[in-house]
């Protein structure tokens, strides 16, 4: 929160100047994302303003320059640890081609098109290796391997012109995308 | 002065808004207790996910039914500790996200203070009082000095009261929460049925220990299962769950006794005994604790069963006490998942591993 209260003191801008608020959902750390997200939705709730909620994948591929997208997939990949990734796949124009998931790097193989794959996320180095393997073209994206706020906003502001207006926005709260289930008492970890 | 309390320290998502002149105008609880019942005890994941998913709309009816705007708040506090530490952190920061948005002092409160001066919302009750708390996760005699100032006379070394409620429940089949439903079996049986021991009882000290005594009656219905070839009647259930809670009970007594007699040294104008915790609403301790708080010249008060349990109105009412002494926290404050409400308490005996003291102490 005293990042918070840093960011709006650089901005000289009172809350009160808010059209909105932007925070990740997921996929990643599950207590990481409930830090940023009850946050957001303390903030929002408090301001009196909409709550947009992002995934750190979507961030992460729309923050690939048009030219790296060029002609290409671009695979946004985090390592989900234990063996996993969280992964989707987006066409050149930033279109989903799946639903987020999380799931053996192996796996996102048969997810490739004819065309070369771009990567970005701290998931890349997990499956570079496989698409080597078997000669599929790949390019490793010049963005960081994490989301930062300042993307997080930028996909927010793109989602709310594109539906028009927050109003146009789906209602509801803004909940987490685990992938995972909580995994209590030797449940198998599944997707929720 | 008008605060908003927020808990979110264990398995209840809950909301109030509170008056220094004692009025609570809104008082809001979510029990999870659906989501964890199947595994006969709090599962941390399923708590916090369940937090987030409520807190702020739980937040919103609060202030709706408060008639209140949040500009209107003179502080918030929410619990930052002890507790599950995933679960706490989603009220702590949501408490700071407000307190932000309108410049409003934040107070990060110590969850055990908010039972701890919960009797103050209720009934004029003086400082210095010896405080016997009692929960699901904690287990505790502590002399409240004044608002942030308790010295701890005891504490468990295992399990805390309510959570040896609800193994030993689990044991019988008598579903979850474990107090409750002990209680209510209890009431049909005879304590006398079976023996069970009283650990610490007669020791000096103030510390509690229920580790033994779930184990021992594990074994008793193991054995008894064997012996029969099968499941426990209703009647021997009935018998054991009233041979457990009178162990409980009497190690609970036992522990008080020598509080009381170290209060009243320590503190000769004191002269109450207040009980807290979820444990507080069992009516057969308060039964046994009335005579016992008389005897050693003290009179028993326990706030109602809303207030006992986990509850917001108390986190608000802690929060009130604490601004009114000019006490709060800056946005940067930690949430913890151990805290004592007395810094100068030692580990209670055999609990010196790193990582097995929990948030029970």
């Amino acid at each position: 929160m005293p990042m918070v209260e840093a960011v709006m003191s650089a901005a000289a801008l009172d809350y009160a100047a808010l059209d909105g608020v932007a925070a990740t959902i997921g996929p990643g750390s599950f207590t990481g994302v409930r830090v940023g997200l009850a946050a957001a939705r303390g903030l929002a709730l408090a301001a009196g303003v909409p709550l947009v909620g992002v995934t750190t994948l979507e961030t992460l591929a729309t923050s690939v320059p048009a030219a790296e997208r060029e002609g290409r997939t671009v695979l946004a990949v985090l390592d989900a640890r234990r063996g996993q990734v969280y992964a989707q796949m987006f066409d050149a124009d930033n279109e989903p081609l799946g639903p987020p998931e999380v799931t053996p790097p192996a796996a996102v193989v048969a997810w490739l098109r004819p065309c070369p794959v771009a990567l970005v996320g701290s998931g890349a180095p997990l499956v570079a290796h496989l698409f080597a393997d078997i000669g599929h073209p790949h390019f490793e994206t010049s963005v960081a391997p994490y989301p930062d706020a300042a993307q997080v906003a930028a996909r927010a502001a793109a989602l709310v012109a594109a539906a028009g207006g927050f109003a146009a926005l789906p209602r509801g709260p803004v909940a987490p995308l685990y992938l995972r289930g909580p995994g209590a008492g030797g449940l198998a970890e599944t997707r929720s | 002065m008008i605060v908003l309390g927020i808990e979110t320290s264990c398995d209840e998502t809950a909301a109030a808004v509170v008056t220094d002149g004692r009025e609570v105008r809104a008082d809001l609880v979510l029990s999870q207790l659906d989501e964890h019942a199947p595994y006969g005890g709090v599962v941390p994941e399923i708590a916090a996910r369940a937090h987030i998913d409520h807190l702020d709309g739980l937040i919103a009816r609060a202030m709706d039914q408060a008639g209140l705007d949040f500009a209107a708040l003179d502080g918030v506090a929410a619990t930052a500790g002890p507790g599950l530490i995933g679960a706490v952190m989603v009220g702590l920061m949501t408490g700071k996200a407000i307190a932000a948005v309108h410049s409003l002092p934040l107070v990060a409160l110590n969850h055990l203070e908010g039972h701890a001066l919960s009797v103050r919302l209720v009934e004029r009750v003086e400082f210095p009082y010896l405080l016997l708390l009692v929960s699901g996760g904690h287990c505790q005699l502590l002399i409240v000095e004044e608002v942030a100032r308790y010295r701890r006379l005891g504490t468990t070394i295992d399990d805390a009261v309510g959570e040896a409620f609800d193994k030993a429940a689990k044991v019988l089949g008598l579903g979850y929460p474990g107090g409750p439903a002990i209680e209510q079996a209890a009431r049909d049986g005879r304590a006398d049925r079976f023996q069970l021991p009283r650990p610490l009882k007669g020791r000096a000290g103030c510390d509690f220990s229920f580790s033994g005594l779930k184990t021992a009656l594990l074994h008793l219905v193991r054995a008894r299962e064997q012996a029969k070839g099968g499941v426990l009647t209703a009647g021997e259930r009935a018998d054991l769950a009233a041979a457990f809670q009178g162990a409980v009970i009497d190690v609970l007594l036992d522990r008080t006794r020598n509080a009381i007699q170290l209060f009243r040294a320590r503190q000769p104008r004191g002269d109450t005994l207040v009980v807290a915790g979820g444990v507080a609403a069992n009516a057969a301790l308060r039964a046994r604790l009335q005579p016992l708080a008389e005897a050693g010249g003290l009179r028993l008060v326990v706030p109602p069963a809303a207030l006992c349990t986990d509850n917001a109105a108390m986190i608000a009412w802690a929060g009130i006490e604490r601004l009114q002494r000019g006490l709060s926290d800056g946005l940067d404050a930690s949430p913890r998942a151990r805290w004592p409400l007395d810094p100068e308490a030692e580990a209670p005996p055999g609990m010196g591993q790193p990582g097995r003291l929990g948030p029970k102490a």
